[in-house]
């Protein structure tokens, strides 16, 4: 286990940032504990990275921050953009990382591998795919086993199956880890807490654990019908049917439905799918509220 | 710091240079070209030609380097976001700047010996008992001439960054002395050559009249300048 004698690793209360003259980050508190592991889901533009860059100081905002941070050798890093030139090769990248942190070839194989880098080791950084470079700024996040990582959209580019494998490298290890991104679907399976972010505000107080957020606290039903946006004409006779429904991503959720609309939607030869309600729903719920 | 990564840190600098064709040409051939079409030029007529020269065309280079190299790629280092990783690393983040920095004038040192090399093998020119002072000449160019090269990059936007380094560029070659005296020059003229550093380097460097205040005023002045931009710079959340 990690030895931190700290009770948090960052703070926030009430913590804004502007932008010229933009709120992109309003009144936002949070406490982050060690080893935990953190997701920070919400769509485009909804301050995800500004939040990243905030809680490691390099925009000012105002308001309490607090950080109890590792060293700097303990903390791994992939924000948007990379610190790489574009001009030199992927193995000339990787030995600067290594005698940066003195960490020898051997010990970070397993790590190499996993990230398959020796196909792409001696092409020059300009020259890879978006998914490759991805795959190096992941390798010098992890490969030195930091105490703290933070990622910004790690999966972006990466292949499926490669990704099971890179999420297994970032949380088999007891260690804080904080993401930014649009995973909802590895969100559910390896964060603590999700924290929730819309326009720049929080939609619940700190972070919460994903059996909270699928609990019915939230969203009181269990299940959902999902239909294609154009399926149906008119929608008001279904959602006369319903209790609640949210759209989103070209489709429509339908909660609180009854075997009446199942029967309903089968005589009328519209495709639907039954399944349970995922994390996307709470988080497009609580900003219609919001709304 | 450790010896080693921070040498591979520099070899990695001059590298990158090195895989830059376009950047090599300007740095180390076209001075070369220069020096051989002008002296073959004017030499003829004029022995003391390639005394004068020289001195000119180390100016130059430390002002290609400095305006077109150092400013640019360090601003990037600022506007890539590429500060916020380095901030996070396990040296300190003037190690980075330190390395590239010496990589280029590593660089640049070899680029004058190379001339230095070419005037004595074709003019059997007297390169030991000038070599102290050109070096100085050569490095101090290099220093100012970087400072107002991080001045204007820091200073400008994207888009007009590069137009005004082209701008004070040109100014500074032909207002300053470079390949041909301005003795006959009209006095508003000549009142802003004494002005410029490139008129004091090249002075120093050709045994004549200069100022070291002038040079001074310059480096300090470039100096807070660069300084107060960095303190106030806003670094972008995306590239």
């Amino acid at each position: 286990m990690i030895k931190n004698n700290f009770p948090f690793i960052f703070k926030l209360e009430s913590v804004s940032y502007l932008s010229n003259r933009n709120e992109i980050l309003k009144d936002i508190t949070l406490q982050v504990d060690p080893n935990e592991k953190w997701f920070i889901l919400g769509n485009n533009g909804s301050g995800k990275s500004t939040l990243l860059d905030v809680l490691l100081g390099n925009l000012k905002a105002s308001g309490n921050i607090q950080r109890n941070l590792s060293n700097k050798d303990k903390i791994g890093l992939m924000l948007d953009g990379y610190p790489f030139s574009n001009i030199l090769r992927v193995k000339e990248i990787i030995k600067l990382y290594r005698l940066l942190y003195s960490i020898s070839e051997e010990k970070d194989r397993s790590i190499y591998e996993i990230l398959e880098l020796d196909g792409i080791k001696d092409k020059q950084i300009g020259k890879l795919s978006t998914g490759e470079k991805k795959r190096v700024g992941l390798f010098t996040a992890l490969f030195h086993f930091p105490e703290l990582i933070i990622l910004d959209e790690p999966m972006s580019g990466i292949d499926p199956n490669s990704q099971f494998k890179i999420h297994k490298l970032i949380f088999d290890l007891p260690r804080t880890v904080l993401i930014a991104s649009h995973d909802w679907e590895a969100a559910k399976k390896f964060a603590d807490k999700i924290f929730f972010i819309y326009r720049g505000k929080q939609l619940f107080s700190n972070g919460i654990s994903v059996e909270t957020l699928l609990s019915d606290q939230y969203i009181p039903f269990k299940e959902k019908l999902v239909i294609q946006e154009g399926e149906i004409e008119d929608l008001s006779v279904v959602y006369s049917k319903v209790e609640l429904y949210l759209k989103y991503d070209q489709q429509i959720m339908l909660f609180g439905f009854n075997e009446d609309l199942i029967s309903w939607l089968n005589e009328n030869d519209i495709v639907f799918t039954r399944t349970q309600k995922s994390l996307n729903d709470v988080y497009y719920y609580l900003i219609k509220n919001e709304s | 710091m450790k010896v080693k990564t921070f040498l591979y840190s520099v070899y990695l600098d001059i590298l990158s240079f090195f895989r830059l064709r376009i950047a090599v040409f300007f740095s180390i051939l076209f001075p070369l070209l220069l020096f051989i079409i002008f002296s073959a030029i004017w030499s003829a007529d004029n022995p003391n030609y390639v005394g004068f020269i020289l001195p000119g065309l180390f100016v130059l280079m430390g002002m290609s380097e400095g305006l077109f190299s150092i400013g640019p790629v360090i601003k990037e280092y600022f506007s890539s976001g590429r500060i916020r990783y380095m901030k996070f690393m396990p040296v300190d983040i003037s190690y980075f700047f330190i390395s590239f920095l010496l990589g280029r004038m590593l660089f640049f040192i070899i680029s004058v010996l190379l001339l230095l090399v070419l005037s004595h093998f074709i003019y059997d020119f007297n390169v030991w008992k000038e070599m102290p002072r050109y070096l100085i000449g050569s490095i101090s160019s290099l220093v100012i001439f970087s400072l107002l090269g991080l001045c204007i990059s820091f200073l400008s936007k994207k888009d007009t960054g590069r137009t005004l380094t082209n701008i004070v560029y040109f100014i500074l070659m032909f207002v300053g002395d470079i390949f041909y005296s301005m003795t006959n020059a009209h006095p508003i003229l000549k009142f802003i050559k004494e002005l410029l550093p490139t008129t004091q380097l090249l002075s120093y460097m050709r045994h004549e009249n200069f100022s070291v205040l002038t040079l001074l005023i310059w480096f300090i002045t470039l100096a807070v300048i660069f300084r107060l931009l960095i303190h106030n710079l806003k670094i972008p959340r995306t590239i």
